[in-house]
């Protein structure tokens, strides 16, 4: 293949999953988040 | 007689010096004198200086099989050992306090890796393959032990060009930054003040490893070595019931690593090997690397202000080039010289510790896709 359509490809792929990977990272912190003040023992209860 | 004496002479370092190797041994003081005066990353300049020295003294060999150098690069770098182990320190370091605050930080980390693909297509521009591409592009990282990792795999007679422009240029972050945050920004945006960080509890300081190296490793598992290491050594700083394995992974361990990492690298700054054109670029490249991350990182900032009802201090997103904690620290100062109590630091070190994720994933995708 041609080295300069090779380099898009990667230049695509890469910079998009970089995005990808750490734009789902984000959301699953903020769903751990919610999940373990959901989760955490209530204080006020005995 | 003369046959003896000259053969005498013949085995001596001395009759073989080249100015090849004298402007070797310029470069190596050079990088040891500003690690001393100049505070430039000393733990790692002073090694590779006088590895860089050693390796350029005529007939010790210490590069060639069996012998000292080689048997560090060889185990430590050949074999993908070493800058594992560094992250592992590492990762007993960081505090992700900052991005598990403040998540939407982890797209600045993102956007910070700009410079990689910019560099990498320069390179390709310059004549480099597109594997000596990814090893150069991987230095707008920032991120020292994720570039030699890279180099070592696509492009190792580039290692000591692609490694000393990576830790030049983290030391040189203070001068490089400010004039592209200034360029980019208003002083309306740089005196933008931003939200207290919510307090983060210890439940989720202990998942966030776990969570993250699974989701990564699931999606990138070429970056499984370094990110599984980094994410170990802060589960076992967070976890709080190892602390002589954290402290072990910060201190004793790290250092050692250290110390063969340097020299190893210096090792491989031989002249014959370095002084090319092709190393030159290779430092030009990394600036064009650096730049192109920092105004990455900054203009996501803008952007996510034109969507955003809380504002985030643009130059924030400066900090995602990985760097931790200079980075972080340059935007902090900034902060301050335009508004004494403007604190951005701990907002900073969200997109900055993001920036070595980012960096991660980034050159995991170069490993699956070039090598």
């Amino acid at each position: 293949m041609d080295m300069w359509a090779e380099a898009m490809k990667i230049f695509i792929f890469g910079f998009s999953s970089v995005f990808f990977v750490l734009g789902v990272l984000s959301i699953t912190v903020v769903i751990t988040r919610v999940m373990v003040e959901k989760f955490a023992p209530n204080p006020k209860k005995k | 007689m003369s046959d003896t004496l000259f053969s005498f002479i013949n085995s001596m370092g001395l009759y073989h010096l080249t100015v090849g190797n004298l402007i070797m041994w310029v470069i190596a003081f050079l990088l040891m004198f500003l690690a001393i005066r100049k505070g430039f990353e000393p733990l790692l300049l002073i090694p590779i200086g006088f590895g860089i020295f050693v390796v350029n003294l005529p007939l010790t060999h210490l590069m060639e099989n069996h012998n000292i150098l080689h048997i560090f690069y060889h185990y430590g770098l050949e074999w993908e050992l070493i800058p594992p182990i560094i992250f592992l320190g590492l990762g007993a370091m960081t505090d992700f306090g900052p991005v598990i605050a403040n998540p939407k930080t982890l797209l600045l980390g993102a956007a910070a890796q700009f410079g990689v693909y910019i560099a990498f297509f320069f390179a390709l521009g310059l004549g480099f393959n597109i594997q000596e591409a990814c090893s150069i592009g991987i230095i707008g990282g920032a991120d020292g032990p994720t570039t030699i990792f890279t180099t070592v795999a696509l492009a190792p007679h580039l290692l000591g060009a692609t490694a000393v422009a990576a830790y030049s240029y983290m030391a040189l972050v203070p001068v490089i930054q400010p004039p592209i945050i200034k360029a980019l920004t208003t002083k309306k945006e740089r005196l933008i003040r931003m939200k207290q960080l919510r307090p983060v509890s210890k439940r989720q300081k202990i998942i966030f490893p776990l969570v993250t190296c699974g989701l990564v490793c699931l999606f990138v598992p070429a970056s499984a070595a370094l990110m599984a290491m980094f994410m170990l050594g802060n589960f076992f700083r967070e976890s709080g019931v190892v602390e002589r394995l954290s402290g072990a992974a910060q201190n004793e361990l790290m250092n050692i690593v250290t110390i063969f990492l340097g020299i190893a690298v210096g090792g491989t700054m031989s002249a014959e090997a370095f002084l090319n054109p092709k190393a030159l670029m290779v430092f030009g490249m990394g600036l064009v690397a650096f730049s192109f991350s920092t105004i990455g990182g900054l203009l996501l900032a803008k952007l996510m202000n034109l969507f955003s009802k809380e504002k985030i201090n643009p130059m924030i997103g400066a900090a995602g080039v990985s760097a931790v904690p200079m980075a972080a620290r340059v935007v902090q100062k900034m902060g301050t010289d335009e508004d004494p109590r403007n604190f951005l630091l701990m907002h900073a070190m969200g997109p900055n510790v993001a920036g070595v994720i980012g960096t991660v994933v980034a050159a995991g995708i170069f490993l699956g896709m070039a090598r």
